[in-house]
């Protein structure tokens, strides 16, 4: 309950962004800034800064609407640090894997953990923008949409789960 | 016969008196009766006349110029004619009653008498007897002669013989009973009847009868069919010998005599006579001559040595041909001069050993020399015996020439395929079906780690690894079905290594036992290569990942970034536009360094290197000049153990093994203190190490760290290639990389073993000892 006192409605929602890649989470938060909607950011530089950050013993301020997880990380990796989320209190919580290639094992693997969706890093700026305004239009209101109305599928990505 | 020899005896005396008569009154001892007048001549008929009148007889007289002749007959019948019934002249009695037969030589006989060639006629003829049958009669008579010695008068006795005749035939008789037999052959049915009297024990033999083409021997039927024709013929008797198959189902072999038997008419009747089994003489006979001539044609060397003179009195044609002497040569040569280790004494011992002995051969083997010097091997055999009356050494040498070769060749054959067999690449093993190794090669009890004595004798069960015993009883199964087997299983060297192999096997017979043999291929190298090529294939893999995800990833940030500035560019929006660009260098910096690291790191292993021995020393210390750099920026202190042992291998490639594990260990080590880095080598358990004094790495990180690309800290400045190509230049050397926490120092400790790959075998073992 402390948790959700502590997401009340008109607060920023809260995107953690957890990406190793300095350059790759700027691109994405760049992205997410261009979408004219405000949000808070949060990136987390490896797994076991994520993992430190959410089941750490200091409590979290805000629950996240959305995160954003890359796969490839160094020491605990992506696959490790998504299966405490989906194992735990962030259950509910989509989560997005993000990855430099579209490695069929890596989407199969991601399905297997229920990841909710599974992105390729895109090299031209204008899939970032696409990417970040689906994000905004459809993962963060992942909570209101009630289960019939769910699409089947979403627009130029992997709706997963 | 009693009655026969006084009748001779009586003719005989009665023929003296009468002479002694003559040579009184004529005072002649000439037989001949020479007459000088007419009373003379009757003086000396009715002389004749009395004498003959006082012998009992018929006699006659022939007045030849009438050709008459008269008979007086006594008291005895004779032929039982009365005068008047008998021809008129003596010529016509000779062609009417004379047996035809005899006429002949009646005549011939008489005529000869007349011409003076004998003193008297003394002939025996048959007459036909009046009442048909013929009789037998001796006629002896003298001539008469006038004063020029013309025959005038014959006068003689006509004596009936018919029953000396009669006793003639018992005499026959009885001779028959001393071994002869009666034979005979009706001609009007062509029946050859045979008694057998000496083969009778009972009063009575039986006759065997048959017809003459199928009782005489084909071969010999002319010349009995010709015989018996021509004693028809002639009256008279011959002599020969046939064969006849008798009713015992055996030929035999006859000596007959016979003649013809003709009836009153003179029709032959047919021949018959006495016969003599000869069959068991020739038989003995040929047997001899069989011997005689398998004694000379021998292929074997026959050598009779006499005693008396120790001089050889026989050699048989192969041992002149064999030895080179001719045979004159071989009758005059010393024995002791035919080999190189017989002496005079030796001979004389072996002869009085065997004279105590009689019966006993003495065999031995024995070179012998020939007369152009070589030598033959040869099995000698002799035994005294007697040749002639004389005491010999029947010798007999059986050349062994072509066995000795034989055998040599054997011997040759069989130490040429032994040493195939031991040269062999593969384990064979030949194995009863009970599993007892018959015998095996060396390479099977090298590979196993046993002597080969050790095996033989042993169950095969004592190579094979325990969990695959019961393929192995699967495999004896299917091998005693006949079935060839070919499968992979498992033995166990007698260190208990386990040995994968690859065996083929089947059942064989040798000599009529069953046996098994099987020839094991250590397949230990070909698990290697796959072990190998299958971690090659992960290497291929995780290289896959890596160029997807690691390069891909500075792409990324140059086209995002690109495409940034190039929106700033529109927008006019300039601030971040440096701190982008710088973005897009460094990615681009990282990129080339990465595709720098990769290109190394598939160079291992993909070139040819030049191996050689290097000290370890010296590897180590080209690696510490590359880093020299870093190390004095870090001020680490690297101690390096002294004593290493040289290593095999690529000394450019084993000191970017060394550069990279100390570039390793430089980043990690003393974080809060001096870094410090041990460079080793395990003596007791063969290894070399690099350790540090850093934070060490987690258990479950160790299957990690040698990654491409993976980096367990991301703080950590590099590529992540350096441990993955470490791992990889020793594993191209044949050894193995692995960490551990065990370090002295308590960071991370990275060992390696390397492999010598110079000898085979021992490396073989090696690997083996190294994975235990």
């Amino acid at each position: 309950m402390q948790s959700t006192a502590k997401n009340e409605v008109g607060a920023d929602p809260l995107i953690l962004l957890i990406e190793d890649n300095a350059d790759h989470a700027e691109l994405i938060r760049r992205a997410i800034a261009q979408c004219g909607i405000t949000t808070k950011v949060t990136h987390l530089a490896d797994g076991e800064i994520a993992l430190d950050y959410l089941f750490g013993s200091a409590p979290l301020t805000v629950m996240p609407k959305l995160i954003l997880l890359d796969i490839n990380l160094p020491g605990v990796d992506g696959w490790q640090v998504l299966q405490r989320l989906k194992s735990a209190r962030y259950a509910q919580v989509p989560v997005v894997m993000l990855s430099s290639s579209s490695d069929p094992t890596d989407i199969l693997l991601a399905a297997e953990f229920h990841a909710n969706s599974f992105v390729t890093k895109p090299l031209q700026l204008q899939d970032y923008l696409s990417f970040a305004h689906n994000l905004i239009t459809y993962w963060l209101r992942w909570n209101q949409v009630t289960p019939e109305l769910m699409p089947a599928t979403t627009t130029g990505h992997h709706p997963l789960g | 016969m009693q009655t026969y020899q006084i009748a001779t005896v009586g003719l005989a005396i009665l023929n003296l008196l009468l002479l002694y008569r003559l040579w009184n009154t004529r005072q002649s001892r000439n037989t001949t009766l020479r007459i000088s007048s007419a009373a003379t001549i009757e003086e000396a008929s009715n002389l004749h006349e009395q004498v003959l009148i006082a012998t009992g007889d018929p006699y006659f007289t022939w007045d030849l110029a009438t050709d008459t002749y008269e008979i007086k007959q006594s008291i005895r019948d004779f032929g039982g004619y009365r005068p008047e019934e008998l021809p008129k002249t003596a010529t016509q009695f000779i062609s009417q009653i004379v047996h035809p037969n005899d006429r002949a030589e009646l005549t011939q006989t008489i005529e000869t008498h007349f011409a003076h060639e004998t003193d008297r006629v003394d002939v025996e003829f048959r007459i036909l007897h009046h009442d048909g049958h013929w009789l037998w009669v001796l006629i002896r008579a003298q001539t008469i002669r006038d004063e020029s010695g013309k025959p005038v008068q014959l006068v003689g006795t006509q004596t009936d013989i018919s029953r000396n005749k009669e006793i003639e035939r018992d005499l026959r008789n009885s001779q028959r009973l001393a071994g002869l037999n009666d034979w005979y052959l009706d001609i009007t049915t062509n029946q050859l009847t045979i008694v057998e009297l000496t083969k009778t024990t009972g009063d009575s033999p039986a006759p065997q009868v048959g017809p003459l083409d199928q009782v005489i021997h084909r071969e010999d039927l002319q010349k009995v069919q010709t015989a018996a024709q021509h004693a028809m013929d002639t009256q008279e008797p011959f002599e020969l010998e046939f064969r006849a198959l008798l009713t015992d189902g055996e030929t035999h072999t006859f000596i007959v005599y016979g003649e013809a038997e003709i009836d009153a008419e003179m029709k032959p009747l047919g021949v018959g006579g006495v016969f003599r089994d000869v069959t068991a003489e020739r038989h003995s006979e040929s047997q001899l001559l069989q011997f005689g001539a398998l004694l000379e044609d021998s292929v074997n060397e026959v050598w009779i040595l006499r005693l008396r003179d120790k001089k050889f009195i026989f050699a048989n044609r192969r041992a002149s041909s064999n030895s080179g002497y001719s045979r004159d040569e071989l009758m005059t040569l010393s024995p002791t001069a035919l080999t190189d280790n017989w002496s005079e004494k030796l001979l004389d011992k072996l002869i009085k050993t065997l004279g105590q002995h009689e019966q006993q051969w003495f065999q031995r083997q024995q070179q012998v020399r020939r007369k152009d010097g070589s030598l033959y091997p040869v099995d000698l055999w002799c035994q005294l015996t007697e040749w002639n009356g004389e005491k010999v050494l029947a010798t007999l040498l059986i050349d062994i020439s072509d066995r000795v070769e034989a055998e040599q060749a054997l011997q040759r054959s069989e130490e040429k395929y032994r040493h195939m067999f031991d040269a062999l690449p593969d384990g064979v093993a030949l194995f009863q079906a009970d599993g007892t190794i018959v015998d095996c090669n060396e390479m099977l009890a090298v590979t196993h780690g046993w002597q080969r004595d050790d095996l033989i004798g042993s169950p095969i069960s004592l190579l094979t690894d325990p969990a695959h015993r019961s393929q192995q009883s699967d495999l004896v199964t299917a091998l005693a079905a006949g079935q060839t087997f070919l499968s992979e299983g498992v033995d166990v060297h007698r260190d208990g290594t386990q040995i994968p192999f690859e065996a083929s096997a089947r059942a064989i017979t040798i000599a009529d036992q069953p046996y098994l043999i099987t020839v094991l291929h250590d397949i230990t190298e070909r698990h290697r290569y796959i072990r190998e090529v299958q971690q090659r294939k992960e290497e291929i893999e995780q290289f896959t990942y890596t160029v997807s995800h690691d390069l891909k990833s500075p792409l990324i940030t140059i086209k995002g970034f690109a495409g940034l500035l190039e929106q700033a560019l529109e927008n006019g929006q300039m601030e971040s536009v440096t701190s982008d660009l710088q973005r897009i260098n460094n990615a681009a910096d990282k990129m080339h360094h990465l595709l720098e690291e990769l290109l190394e790191y598939s160079r291992i292993g993909s070139v040819s290197l030049n191996l050689t021995t290097t000290p370890a020393d010296k590897i180590i210390a080209d690696a510490l000049d590359q880093v020299a750099g870093q190390v004095h920026q870090t001020a680490a202190e690297i101690s390096v153990q002294p004593n290493m042992p040289p290593v095999y291998g690529s000394p450019e490639r084993l000191a970017q093994l060394y550069q990279n594990l100390i570039d390793n260990a430089l980043k990690f080590a003393g974080a809060d203190t001096t870094p410090l880095i041990q460079v080793g080598w395990d003596q007791e358990k063969e290894f070399f190490f690099v350790e540090d004094n850093g934070p060490g790495i987690a258990p479950h990180y160790h299957s990690r760290i040698f990654g491409l690309f993976d980096q367990i800290d991301a703080k950590q400045d590099g590529s992540g290639i350096g441990l993955a190509t470490a791992k990889r230049i020793v594993e191209s050397h044949g050894g193995e990389m692995w960490v551990d926490s065990s370090s002295s120092l308590g960071g991370a400790k990275f060992c390696f073993t390397l492999c010598d790959y110079q000898p085979a075998l021992p490396g073989l073992e090696q690997a083996h000892a190294e994975h235990g």
